[in-house]
């Protein structure tokens, strides 16, 4: 009995201690986090917070990238993309690629990190120093991170409304803000830009490769200043909606433009990149290399990758062509391909309509930008072809099959547009090939600027950066802001600097080998197509046509593309497999209508984009663009 | 605890009385030679119909050497030692009876069946209840009948047998597909499930599904005031699980194998090389292109004689074999005396993947030990240990992918080359044909489970009817997981004549070897302490109890590349380039005190109060702590006077109500997985790391913004139940009236809150929802001359509102969720296509749309299609109503029992992603498909992709012409046996010796056609299969 009793004291002991002792039992913090107020009280975690901000603006080109949505490209998935260059059925309701994580727009993305902006900005302060890390630093980098932010989102909606609070659950009136107009957009963006240039220094070490500095800080300035201040944010008759207006000094806005970029240009740390020696298609490798390099002198402002950690960057996989087992994205138009003058400064002509043709290779003696940005049938590519390809393309790295050629042994008689039926064999990189054809481009060519084509794309990523930002762009702003503010010569200068690195002529002889006259009307438009060309998939066309209001124009272009024909010259004979050659074959060079892929129209409800008519309703302060509800 | 103890005592099974009919029969053969008999009774047993009952065993109380079997008339004769002495009739399903001998020399007896029980038990939470006065709403099944179904996946087989429990199967993958379980139907728009509780520990790594059937006593679900003693987390309800233990006798050995086959129970029908041929064309011509394939090509696939070129390949008959080999293999062991009784279960069970040369197989070895000791007079102290070992080991490519791959791979190339290498990928090298196989490498799981329960109780003596109950269990669960992917190769060929191929290597660069190791360790501890007592007619019962409970669970993980070769898949031997190391962990801990208080006057008049206090880690100090409480009555009218007097024909009728409030602390990820993040807090947690130079850096970032005041959620149940019994029991019928309110339920606030807050949300106590509904049991028992049966049909409706969601402002009511059923979808109505130009032009349209294209209704009238027409449905994939028959017959040596199962009132979304150039299409597509020349006035045209506004996917833009109602009805389970008692096989030493054949998912009456009724996700899932079992179970 006794011993009994001593049992049940025992056992009631041994509960009570068991929950008595841990009345902190529950307090759980899980141990992969930290409070906020441990990230606020250590500098070394308010910097991975920092860190973060990087990871809030969207990297540039990807899969589907602003590209598609202009008159350089056709995005061959569609993925919401053909809604919008159609225009029609693009709504509130209906935002299809504009509620997309590729959108570097998208609102509620846009916004989450202007919020983590915010919560840097109000508290940094309060963080106690630590030897080894740079408050101020932070501090400019928040700023930045969060004027990049607002640039995007008023480049795509107009005016939006300016968030600066962390707010709390409860606070639901005061969210209910109203759209600033574009002067108080610019002016705060602007405000933070010049907060940023106090507290970033001018350079960081290559080991910080990828962060701002102060004269990333002045290079936004000038990007933001030179958009506001363009027809579109003037204009007064497609442009309705008052806080989409910029009721500023639009010339004081350029002189602000050219000032921030001039003072980029000469007091940066950052040069263009030398392309000059060799012929075109070896000055197009060194241009190109601007873009893909790791790391050069003309980048200001990147995004790094790694092989197989972390963000990806799938360029390769993405838009390479479907005979390297790649997905052929954003194909280049044919539109695109006339825009690149050749060398001499003139355009090429001729080929725009669907129908027109030209018998032998109509890129020959273009500037090099242009073999930097499209790959053509018969371009070596870079990098062998994978086994199940390498039996139909046997060379060493790789030649573009992007068209139909007659060969003596060929499995399938195709007719050809001179209505005679050939032996043939359709090229591996087409449409029609062998090896996921649905992958092939429409428009016979391929985008390979910011591809590193020696990576093979279908099982790696490829290291090459995504350029945010590089110096040519402050050459270009100090041109066009001059041109605005009609100070030719001062235009000329910038505008030649960028061309003599390439080896092209100077402004003046171009326009007149053009038929042109120095005269701001001829001059903008040739600052138009040097833009277009030397920004090519760099994600400006987009907001080009918009601020340039020339998008009824672009927007309404007819999709085209090429259709390559290779035909046997008489008395030869080809086998398989087959490489491109000029000595036997005949290469016809058709351009194709496309507007069964897109029936691409304009429509000026798309110069801004629309709201979430969800976020409408949350928000009765907020209006929607024009056309969008 | 006694409890589970209690259980077996009362239901005699078949086991033990083999036993002692065999030993008996023996003793009486030795003996006859030397009888000392004092006096002969003779008489005949029988059932109350009068039928003579054959083989019951007559026994002498307290000599069981002394006894007999009654022969085919029902007769028996036996010599008994005195006029003292008392005879014991016991049989199969029926209960015992005993009667003294005193004068008599005749003794007829009738048994009655023992299904009418009166004193079955059921277990509830913390304790065991007498069915007869259990207050809640409680189903239970036997562990014998779960067994019928030749499942390694115990969920699998609970469906369609007890009404309130739901479940939907979506796919059937050996190594995973479990039966997703609801207790009547959906209660909240967050987590869903309901608690299970094995052998007395809530919430047990592995839940039940691998459980071995063989192991389980009994299954009890909770459904209202009766969960309530789990309180938060009993919300969902509770299910109880008790595993066997060791009954008294010397120890008998059961041995029971099984053998079976398994095949797809429905695979889509897909076009075939001609049909696809036939649709690209038609893609063709709408965009505007000249067909690519001509008249010779679709004449080639359509008669087959090119098999290089134009092969016509059924790339599900290519992939799945016929049939897939399955097995189990039990082994029980049972015994003890007194004080000390012992249950060992040894099992093995495996099944094979449906592909060939499957690189998917599930294995499993289990052990199980049940201890119980009798300390003394006061003390019982026992133990149970389990050991588990899953190994399944799937291709390197995840089973969604394979099946997608079958589905789009097009018909137009071949699987295998003639000459024998497999042909071509569709794309990332998605040929399933080897894909399915281990050519691509492994992916091996190992999950080990290690469970102890030790539990003691402990009558406090002086005090008649105080125990002290105190629980243990420490539980460890490693999950290991080894994938390597390797590269393999594929065949191409570019059209030579002499049909040489290309090889390529495909799926990976190289090898790449992941290996995984999570570790869990779980600890309970509670405390019980109860009392029940009778005084004269008052019942009384009352048990308090604390409880401690604490999960930590950890992961690290390593990842290397570039490995020279697929021959080893060891971690050193790949490259340190790009190599990746992850590690984290969580840890969740729970205190709580509950109680029970009972009493009746009579077991007619029943009253219960339950209530748990609990605590969660989720929630801060002050709102950490909620109280759910449950009250519970019952009223056996049945027991009174004037009912014996006017409504004898009813022999038992019970109406009962209860009154509970019960609690949900769980938060589901936007992947629905369990998200143990602690809401109240304002943390940092790490991000994507960023790479600066070439070197990556951390990155934090606020996980969400804090949410102060977030609490538990609240269920408030109402239950109104009736108990029936007819016809000298034989009809009985059972059936409850149910309401669940869910309020405080945690949701995020997304729909209302200006996305410019930047805000992430944490979960907020906004929600509310209800759930009504009725369920019922009803069975009738009897036999016809020899013919036993049983039938019984149970269902459950439940219809699920939301009351409150954080709707946006101003939507129009049509596609606001309040109001409509949990988890619906907006729809585009679909309303035929359009088939001319007029038609087209004369209703409001898509932008670009044309003939052939389906139209779409103009809800709000306002001229044209947008977003603002979806309309939001009522239905979801989950049916409001559900239905199981259950059957047995039992005729001399032979018994059947079978299953169906029904459901009814829920639908799918049935569509082919990336059809057309990219992937092949269903065979109803090319059957009904609108065409220039045969246009139709329900089916549109062929669609490449998503191309058109009609065939998209996303959950924005669904329509309801690919809208099907997946009503069923299905043989689930069917069982036939027959049992060998012949003297030859009871001298060979065998007690018991019953040879089955069994079938799974036999077949299914339905709508759907294309697919699965139950599953989800068109063309990509597992399937559910058919099995063939054949087994035997021999006791020694």
């Amino acid at each position: 009995m006794q011993n009994i009793k001593q049992i049940i004291a025992t056992i009631v002991l041994a509960f009570t201690i068991i929950l008595y002792s841990c009345s902190d039992f529950m307090d759980v913090i899980p141990s992969t986090s930290y409070t906020e107020q441990m990230v606020f009280t250590d500098a070394a975690l308010t910097q991975a917070f920092v860190n973060d901000l990087y990871n809030n603006i969207h990297p540039g080109a990807q899969e589907h990238s602003l590209d598609g949505l202009t008159d350089d490209a056709y995005f061959t998935h569609n993925y919401g993309q053909k809604d919008i260059v159609e225009a029609a059925s693009i709504s509130q309701t209906n935002l299809q690629w504009y509620d997309n994580g590729n959108n570097p727009f998208r609102w509620v993305n846009r916004y989450r990190g202007i919020r983590y902006a915010n919560i840097v900005i109000n508290n940094i302060d309060n963080v106690p120093e630590k030897v080894g890390f740079n408050l101020n630093r932070m501090k400019g980098e928040a700023y930045y991170m969060r004027a990049h932010m607002y640039h995007e989102l008023v480049r795509g909606f107009g005016g939006v409304p300016i968030v600066t609070e962390d707010f709390s659950l409860d606070q639901v009136e005061e969210i209910q803000k109203p759209r600033n107009t574009m002067r108080e957009c610019l002016e705060f963006i602007v405000t933070d830009l010049e907060k940023a240039e106090e507290y970033l220094p001018e350079t960081v070490g290559s080991g910080e490769w990828g962060r701002v500095t102060k004269f990333v800080a002045t290079g936004l300035k000038a990007r933001i200043l030179l958009h506001v201040a363009s027809p579109l944010y003037a204009d007064r008759t497609v442009n309705i909606l008052t806080v989409n207006q910029f009721d500023g000094d639009r010339m004081a806005a350029y002189r602000a433009a050219r000032e921030a970029a001039i003072k980029v240009i000469e007091q940066g740390p950052f040069e263009l990149i030398d392309c000059r020696g060799g012929i075109n298609t070896e000055r197009a490798e060194k241009f190109k290399a601007i873009m893909t390099d790791v790391q050069n002198s003309e980048q200001m402002f990147v995004r790094n990758y790694h092989t197989s950690i972390g963000a990806a960057n799938n360029m390769g996989l993405w838009h390479g062509p479907n005979g390297y087992h790649n997905w052929a994205g954003t194909t280049p138009t044919q539109d695109l391909v006339m825009a690149f003058e050749f060398e001499d400064g003139t355009m090429p002509e001729g080929m725009t309509k669907p129908g027109e043709f030209q018998k032998g290779n109509p890129y020959n003696g273009r500037e090099p930008r242009f073999y930097a940005t499209v790959a053509t049938d018969g371009n070596t590519w870079g990098r062998p072809r994978p086994a199940d390809a390498a039996t139909l393309d046997p060379t060493p790295l790789g030649r573009l099959q992007a068209g139909k050629y007659e060969v003596t042994n060929g499995d399938v008689e195709i007719e050809y547009r001179d209505g005679v039926k050939r032996r043939s064999m359709w090229g591996v990189d087409t449409r029609q090939g062998p090896i996921e054809d649905w992958n092939g481009s429409w428009t016979g060519y391929y985008e390979k600027k910011l591809i590193d084509t020696s990576v093979d794309a279908q099982y790696f990523r490829q290291t090459v950066p995504h350029v945010y930002m590089r110096l040519a762009e402050m050459y270009l702003i100090a041109a066009e802001a001059s041109i605005e503010l009609n100070e030719l010569e001062e235009a000329a200068k910038w505008l030649d600097a960028l061309r003599a690195r390439i080896e092209l002529k100077d402004t003046r002889s171009t326009l007149t080998v053009r038929g042109k006259a120095f005269n701001q009307a001829d001059m903008r438009e040739f600052l138009r197509q040097q833009r277009r060309a030397e920004f090519a998939y760099e994600q400006h066309r987009y907001f080009d046509v918009r601020r340039w209001m020339i998008a009824p124009e672009a927007g309404n272009k007819p999709l085209t593309g090429i259709v390559v024909e290779g035909i046997l010259k008489p008395g030869k004979t080809s086998m398989k497999p087959y490489i491109h050659n000029e000595e036997i074959y005949d290469y016809y060079y058709y351009v194709n209508d496309l507007s069964s892929r897109e029936t691409r129209k304009w429509m000026d409800k798309m110069y801004f984009a629309p709201i979430h008519q969800d976020e409408i309703r949350r928000n009765p302060n907020l209006v929607q663009n024009p056309g969008m509800d | 605890m006694n409890e589970t103890l209690t259980v077996n005592e009362m239901k005699i099974t078949l086991k033990q009385q083999y036993s002692s009919k065999f030993l008996m029969l023996l003793f009486f053969v030795l003996c006859t030679a030397s009888l000392l008999a004092q006096k002969r009774v003779r008489g005949t047993v029988s059932d109350v119909n009068g039928e003579p009952l054959i083989g019951v065993n007559v026994v002498v109380k307290n000599a069981t050497t002394i006894g007999t079997v009654t022969d085919i008339s029902g007769n028996y004769s036996l010599e008994v030692p005195g006029e003292n002495s008392i005879l014991v009739f016991s049989y199969i399903g029926y209960i015992s009876a005993e009667v003294t001998v005193g004068a008599q020399t005749v003794i007829n007896q009738i048994l009655t069946e023992e299904a009418h029980l009166i004193d079955e038990l059921v277990v509830v939470g913390y304790g065991v209840q007498k069915k007869v006065t259990v207050t809640g709403a409680v189903a239970s099944v036997s562990g014998n009948e779960l067994k019928v179904s030749p499942t390694t996946n115990l969920s699998n087989a609970m469906v369609g047998r007890m009404p309130g429990v739901i479940g939907y199967q979506r796919s059937d993958e050996p190594g995973g597909g479990g039966t997703t379980i609801h207790i009547r139907g959906t209660n909240s728009l967050g987590f869903k499930d309901p608690l299970i509780v094995v052998d007395g520990v809530p919430g047990r790594a592995g839940g039940m599904n691998r459980i071995n059937p063989n192991d389980i006593e009994s299954m009890s679900v909770l459904k209202d005031a009766a969960a309530a003693i789990y309180g938060s987390r009993a919300a969902n309800g509770v299910i109880l699980i008790t595993t066997k233990r060791g009954k008294e006798g010397k120890p008998t050995i059961t041995y029971t194998g099984n053998m079976g086959f398994s095949q797809p129970a429905r695979i889509p029908e897909l076009a075939n090389a001609f049909e696809y041929a036939t649709m690209v064309n038609e893609i063709d011509k709408y965009s505007g292109r000249d067909p690519r394939y001509s008249e010779e090509d679709l004449r080639l696939w359509k008669d087959g004689s090119d098999p290089w070129g134009h092969p016509d390949t059924d790339w599900y008959r290519e992939t799945i074999k016929d049939v897939s080999p399955m097995y189990r293999h039990d082994v029980s062991i049972t015994g003890g005396s007194d004080r000390y009784k012992f249950f060992v279960s040894l099992a093995a069970n495996g099944e094979d993947g449906i592909y060939k040369n499957s690189a998917n197989r599930y294995d499993q070895y289990s052990t199980r030990v049940n201890l119980d000791m009798k300390v003394n007079d006061y003390m019982d102290i026992s133990y149970g240990n389990v050991n588990r070992l899953q190994v399944t080991n799937y291709p390197a490519r995840g089973a969604t992918d394979i099946f997608s791959a079958m589905v789009r791979s097009k018909p137009i190339l071949p699987a295998y080359w003639p000459s024998g290498e497999p042909g071509p990928d569709i794309e990332y090298g998605d040929n399933p044909v080897v894909r399915a196989t281990p050519a691509t490498g492994k992916d091996l799981h190992k999950a080990y489970y290690i469970q102890n329960t030790l539990r003691a109780t402990l009558k406090i003596p002086g005090v008649e009817g105080l125990s002290l109950i105190g629980t243990a269990s420490y539980d460890q669960h490693f999950n290991n997981r080894r994938r390597f992917e390797t590269p393999f190769t594929l065949y191409t060929w570019d059209g030579n004549p002499e049909h040489k191929l290309t090889p390529s290597l495909k799926g990976v660069a190289q090898p790449v070897l992941e290996e995984r190791r999570d570790e869990q360790t779980d600890w309970m501890t509670n405390l019980v302490a109860s009392y029940d007592r009778s005084f004269g007619m008052h019942n009384f019962g009352m048990t308090l109890g604390v409880e401690a409970q604490s999960n930590e669970w950890r992961r690290v993980r390593a990842t290397r590349k570039y490995f020279i070769s697929d021959a080893l898949d060891e971690i050193n031997n790949g490259s340190v380039t790009d190599m990746e190391t992850e590690g984290y962990s969580w840890k969740e801990s729970r205190i709580n005190y509950f109680g029970r208080v009972n009493y009746n006057y009579l077991e007619k008049y029943l009253l219960e109060f339950v209530y748990r206090y609990d605590g969660s880690y989720r929630f801060p100090k002050d709102k950490r702590y909620g109280f759910f409480p449950g009250v519970s009555a019952a009223w056996r009218a049945s027991e009174e006077d004037f009912w014996k007097e006017n409504l004898g024909f009813i022999n038992y009728f019970k109406l009962r109500g209860s009154v509970s409030q019960t609690g949900s602390d769980y938060l589901l990820d936007t992947d629905g997985n369990l998200d143990r993040s602690i809401q109240y807090l304002n943390t940092y947690g790490f991000g994507t790391e960023y790479m600066f130079g070439t070197t990556f850096q951390k990155t934090l970032y606020p996980t969400r913004t804090p949410n102060p005041n977030i609490t538990w959620e609240v269920g408030t149940t109402y239950d109104l139940g009736f108990e029936f019994k007819f016809l000298d029991n034989r009809l009985s019928l059972e059936t409850d009236l149910f309401y669940h309110k869910r309020t405080n339920m945690l949701i995020y606030r997304n729909a209302s809150l200006p996305q410019i807050s930047g805000i992430t949300l944490p979960r907020e106590n906004i929600g509310e929802m209800e759930n009504r509904g009725i369920e019922g049991l009803i069975s009738w028992t009897d036999r016809a001359g020899k013919v036993e049966y049983d039938i019984s049909f149970n269902m459950t409706y439940a219809k699920d509102k939301l009351l409150f969601w954080d709707e946006t402002p101003g939507i129009p009511d049509y596609q606001k969720r309040t109001g409509k059923r949990v988890d619906t979808e907006l729809w585009y109505i679909a309303d035929g296509v359009f088939n001319t130009q007029e038609e087209l032009d004369s209703y409001p349209h898509w932008p670009n749309a044309r003939t052939g294209d389906i139209k779409f209704v103009d809800i709000n009238e306002d001229g044209k299609i947008d977003a603002n027409d979806r309309v939001r449905s009522n239905k979801n994939h989950r049916p409001p109503f559900v239905c199981g028959i259950t059957t047995g017959l039992r005729w001399n040596n032979f018994d059947l029992r079978a299953l169906f199962q029904g459901a009814a009132g829920g639908i799918t979304y049935i569509w082919r992603e990336r059809a057309g150039e990219a992937g092949n299409y269903y065979k109803f597509m090319y059957e009904n498909r609108w065409t220039e020349e045969n246009p139709m006035v329900e089916h549109p045209r062929v669609y490449n992709r998503e191309n058109e506004y009609w065939a998209k996917q996303g959950t924005d833009q669904k329509n309801t012409y690919y809208q099907f109602k997946t009503d069923y009805l299905r043989l689930k389970n069917m069982e036939i046996g027959y049992t060998f008692n012949f003297p030859a096989v009871r001298n060979a030493g065998i007690q018991d010796l019953r040879l089955y054949v069994n079938g799974t998912n036999i077949f299914t009456i339905d709508n759907v056609k294309v697919q699965d009724p139950e599953a989800n996700d068109t063309g990509r899932e597992y399937p559910q299969r058919r099995i063939w079992n054949a087994g035997v179970s021999i006791t020694f």
